[in-house]
């Protein structure tokens, strides 16, 4: 008995770390209001049992406040955040709840923030629902994915999460809050008309697959007949029994300098970048080796995604 | 705060429409027949969309029009049954049709929380019809699945299956019960009505005693319902056939009078034409209080009185005491009259004496008490003028016509022939056969030919007591009229001629003389076995059924106050009441807030015997955190306990090979074992 109650002393005092408010809703003040009503009612009317069926609903509002605060209490959120996106498109985290308790979770709903900084009073418009999850069981997990409109390019962050519940009746809106520095990083938006700027020393230096090189490894594609054997991916064979050859650039290929002076004629930083990222996602689909120069940065050409990416994250964090 | 404003799928519309269909039911019983076949109409509409795809209002105008057209009719046909005032039956009419209008045309969430709201509405509507025991299990059920109906929306169908929603909602209700008990008891009860009471919405019972009785025939316009006028008319024989409760009885200590002196006294009649006796008229009736005298011991009890919408408070003969919760006085012919008329459920405790003497010294009104109609009962006059002349004293008078009654042909039967002409004379020598009031009536015409001063008393006479819990029941059934005389020196006497014709009446009391299949069912009648085993289960019954009367749906003002007291708060009002209301509700949100608290024992069993183990660690200050994952837990535990490494570490890979890989019940045993041998000690 002793020891059940201390186990209780500690889980409460353990809850308290993670704060959880409580309001009523809409739904449970018109609920406050029907119980007024059949409370004069019942007085009017002297009926005892009018009385005793509005104790009992009187009663139940407090049972479900007690039930709509355990439904939050106890759960342990864990933020990953997912792959760089482009601007306009949602960025993605993967979000794993832990229910440490041993009843069952029901109906949560996940918000974030719009903007860190809005005003805690603003409580209920600076939030947007990311997320709905219907269910976690006793003593378990369950994941979901986050997705958030971007609009502006750099970091993305979700700021605070809220975990909000109107369950089991409606009667109650009760939420937590959990502050999260998970963050995706935000490409600028990929477009622009402008073509992509001449390598220097003329027009043949569009390479195509057969002029590659032989020094960089560029990757593997499928063996054709003719090919020399020691290009051949032995090591990716014995995977899957494919035959591919290993492909390399050649150290003679041109190179491309997407320069910010190239992006002149566009008056907009913002529309500069845009075209920036849009010329390096075509450089690199057609497998030139590019170099990126903006004021304060310059990165020597390269090629592939790891340089794709840096030309990109560049962009994204630019200050102007 | 927004939620998205979704309609409410068809799952949750029919369990709606089910709790509403049960919470409605008894008002098919209670309302004409076309707010029953509206209702049903409606939702079978609801039905038929659900199930077979039917356009619901909003589909089309017409329909529309359809919908909003029946609903006014039906206003119209409410006004047209029950007035333009809103009272009781109109009320709960328009509210069953009403819902059942906004059932079908249910879209939006918020519409869904109106009907489960009016439907919680609807469920008290019904208390004010019955209060009865199997009313409330009726309501309970449908409060648990309107509760349902509300989880059901707030929460997805596929994690929250219909049996776990009922499940939960049960279990809700459930614990709502401790609260709901204490403000039962302890919210300060205010005793109505705060604003004014529609004419229909006394729960007094139909049947209860007239004020007037007449021997003669009744008036032709027998209304059916209500307190009418006739009934104030009836006779006593018809109010025996009324089984309904009149009032109860509890004596202190269980001392109980003897059966033939159970006399509880109500109005007492004086005037009389002929035919109908009634009471003194206020104007002519004297303010005197009456004068008692009393010997022997007095009789304690409470009363607990069914409303009958009149002043008279019953009392067991005369009452030395007044009601203390009730303002209530004792008029000049020792009726105790409430001052406000009795609308509720009353209970008083009052002390009575059986043997006492009522002013002996002289009565003001004794001129009223030997008034006779002029010019009627001639051959009754002519007797008694006989008799009184053959009699020493009215000692000798009074048993002279008592064995008048007792030696010729007089039959005492509850199906008296209808009298005509001169009742008085008619009865006495010619049909011979009638009820107390005829006895009671003839008697106290005789007397008062005589010169002797009487008049007729009404009241109950008998009651039966249940074994169970010695409360003593009067019914309408038991209800009687007698003599009471003049005599000097020894003041009012009462005289029950019926007891001269049938003693059997006034010593085992009514139920005796009921026809057996009025008290059984006529199947077991015949057999003595079942009847004796019907009679204990109704005992039972109605001893059950007692209490919840008073306890329960008797609750009020007056009883609130009875029950605290006893309960040792002394002197209770409502600043107490609301500090101890106050201190048992914070206490038992306390105790639900910790008991919220309260961990489940796991269900897997390997969990249970890791927390044990963590608990013989935790003895040591070392705590594993919540978020804490065993592997880690042990490495802190290793490093601060080294000399337990191995053990420490057997069990936590013994726990993580039963938990997360090969569940089986002989490593599960060896774990239990490791975690019995696993004593740490700093």
């Amino acid at each position: 008995m002793s020891n059940a109650l201390a186990a209780i002393w500690q889980r409460l005092r353990d809850s308290q770390k993670q704060r959880i408010y409580i309001l009523p809703s809409r739904a449970g003040y018109a609920f406050a209001g029907l119980l007024l009503l059949m409370l004069l009612g019942a007085i009017n009317y002297n009926n005892s049992l009018g009385h005793l069926l509005s104790f009992l609903l009187a009663s139940l509002g407090h049972v479900t406040m007690h039930h709509s605060h355990r439904n939050l209490r106890l759960l342990t959120l864990k933020v990953t955040p997912l792959e760089a996106v482009f601007c306009e498109q949602n960025a993605r985290f993967k979000l794993s709840i832990e229910n440490n308790d041993s009843r069952d979770r029901y109906q949560l709903e996940i918000a974030h923030k719009k903007h860190p900084k809005m005003s805690r009073w603003r409580l209920f418009k600076a939030y947007e629902p990311v997320q709905k999850i219907a269910f976690i069981e006793a003593d378990n997990s369950t994941s979901c994915t986050l997705e958030v409109k971007t609009h502006h390019r750099g970091w993305h962050s979700l700021n605070t999460l809220r975990v909000a519940s109107l369950y089991p009746l409606g009667l109650f809106y009760c939420w937590t809050l959990y502050p999260q520095t998970a963050r995706v990083l935000v490409y600028p938006q990929a477009k622009g008309r402008l073509p992509l700027p001449a390598p220097p020393g003329g027009g043949k230096q569009r390479l195509k697959a057969e002029q590659l090189g032989d020094d960089d490894f560029a990757g593997l594609r499928n063996y054709r007949e003719g090919e020399p054997l020691h290009r051949v991916a032995w090591k990716a064979m014995a995977r899957d029994e494919v035959m591919r050859s290993k492909q390399f650039s050649s150290p003679e290929g041109h190179e491309l300098q997407l320069r910010w002076q190239d992006v002149d004629t566009v008056t907009d930083t913002e529309a500069r970048l845009s075209q920036l990222c849009n010329w390096v996602m075509q450089a690199e689909r057609a497998g030139h080796r590019y170099g990126l120069q903006i004021p304060g940065v310059q990165i020597e050409a390269g090629n592939g995604p790891q340089h794709q990416h840096h030309c990109l994250k560049t962009l994204a964090l630019y200050h102007g | 705060m927004a939620k998205a404003d979704t309609s409410p799928d068809h799952h949750a519309m029919n369990q709606l429409i089910i709790a509403l269909f049960i919470g409605a039911l008894p008002h098919f019983v209670y309302q004409p027949f076309w707010v029953g076949l509206a209702f049903m109409v409606m939702i079978g509409w609801r039905l038929l969309h659900s199930y077979r795809g039917w356009p619901l209002p909003a589909a089309s105008r017409w329909l529309k029009i359809l919908h909003n057209g029946t609903a006014a009719l039906m206003i119209v046909l409410i006004f047209g049954q029950f007035g333009l005032t809103i009272g009781r039956d109109a009320g709960a009419a328009l509210l069953t049709i009403m819902l059942a209008f906004k059932v079908v045309e249910i879209r939006s969430l918020r519409d869904f929380y109106l009907s489960c709201y009016l439907g919680f509405f609807l469920v008290i509507t019904n208390f004010f019809y019955s209060q009865s025991m199997l009313m409330v299990a009726l309501m309970l059920l449908v409060v648990v699945l309107l509760t349902g109906c509300l989880i059901g929306v707030n929460s997805e169908s596929s994690a929250m299956p219909l049996k776990r929603r009922l499940k939960l909602s049960t279990q809700m209700v459930l614990q709502a019960i401790p609260v709901m008990l204490i403000l039962f008891v302890l919210f300060p009860r205010i005793s109505g009505p705060i604003w004014g009471l529609p004419q229909d919405a006394s729960t007094a019972t139909t049947s209860t005693m007239p004020e007037q009785i007449t021997l003669g025939e009744m008036p032709s316009q027998t209304g059916t319902t209500g307190m009418s006028e006739a009934i104030q008319m009836g006779k006593i024989s018809q109010l025996i056939q009324s089984d309904e409760i009149a009032f109860r009885v509890e004596f202190e200590n269980d001392v109980l009078p003897p059966a033939s002196a159970r006399y509880w006294r109500g109005p007492v009649l004086w005037q009389t034409n002929g035919t109908v006796w009634s009471p003194l008229p206020k104007s002519e009736r004297s303010q005197a209080t009456p004068q008692i005298g009393v010997r022997g011991s007095a009789y304690q009890y409470t009363m607990t009185l069914e409303p009958h919408n009149k002043r008279w408070l019953f009392a067991l003969d005369i009452p030395t005491e007044k009601p203390a919760v009730i303002p209530a006085y004792l008029t000049s012919d020792a009726e105790l009259h409430s001052q406000k008329r009795i609308k509720n459920r009353a209970q008083y405790t009052l002390e009575s004496h059986t043997d006492y003497q009522l002013n002996a010294g002289g009565d003001p009104n004794l001129w009223a008490a030997l008034q006779l109609p002029e010019g009627q009962h001639p051959r009754t006059r002519q007797l008694a003028s006989d008799w009184i002349q053959q009699s020493q004293g009215p000692e000798q008078y009074i048993d002279r016509v008592l064995s008048f009654f007792n030696q010729e042909n007089f039959v005492y039967t509850l199906t008296p022939p209808v009298l005509q002409g001169d009742t008085v004379d008619q009865f006495l020598f010619e049909s011979r056969e009638g009820f107390c009031e005829h006895y009671a009536a003839s008697f106290t015409i005789l007397m008062r030919a005589a010169e002797i001063p009487a008049r007729i008393v009404t009241g109950y006479q008998g009651g039966e007591v249940n074994p169970v819990d010695n409360v003593l029941t009067v019914r309408q059934r038991d209800a009687h009229a007698w003599s009471e005389v003049w005599l000097p020196e020894r003041g009012w006497v009462r005289i029950d001629p019926t007891s001269a014709v049938s003693s059997q009446r006034v010593e085992q009391g009514m139920a005796d003389i009921l026809p057996a299949d009025r008290t059984s069912p006529r199947l077991i009648a015949q057999n003595d076995a079942l009847v004796q085993v019907w009679r204990d289960l109704r005992n039972n019954w109605n001893a059950i059924n007692t209490a919840w009367d008073i306890w329960i749906v008797g609750y009020g003002p007056q009883i609130q106050k009875t029950f605290l007291s006893r309960l040792g708060m002394d002197n209770p009002d409502w600043r107490k009441m609301a500090v101890i209301l106050t201190l048992l509700l914070a206490l038992t949100g306390i105790v639900m807030l910790l008991l919220s608290y309260y961990r489940r024992a796991h269900p897997d069993p390997a969990v249970r015997l890791y927390t044990i183990f963590c608990q013989k660690l935790a003895r040591l200050g070392l705590n594993k955190g919540e978020h804490e994952g065993p592997l880690d837990f042990a490495v802190r535990a290793q490093n601060e306990l080294p000399q337990y490494q191995h053990q420490i570490a057997a069990i936590t890979r013994l726990y993580s090979e039963l938990r997360y890989r090969h569940p089986s019940d002989a490593l599960l045993s060896e774990l239990e074992t490791q975690i019995k041998q696993f004593q740490p000690r700093q």
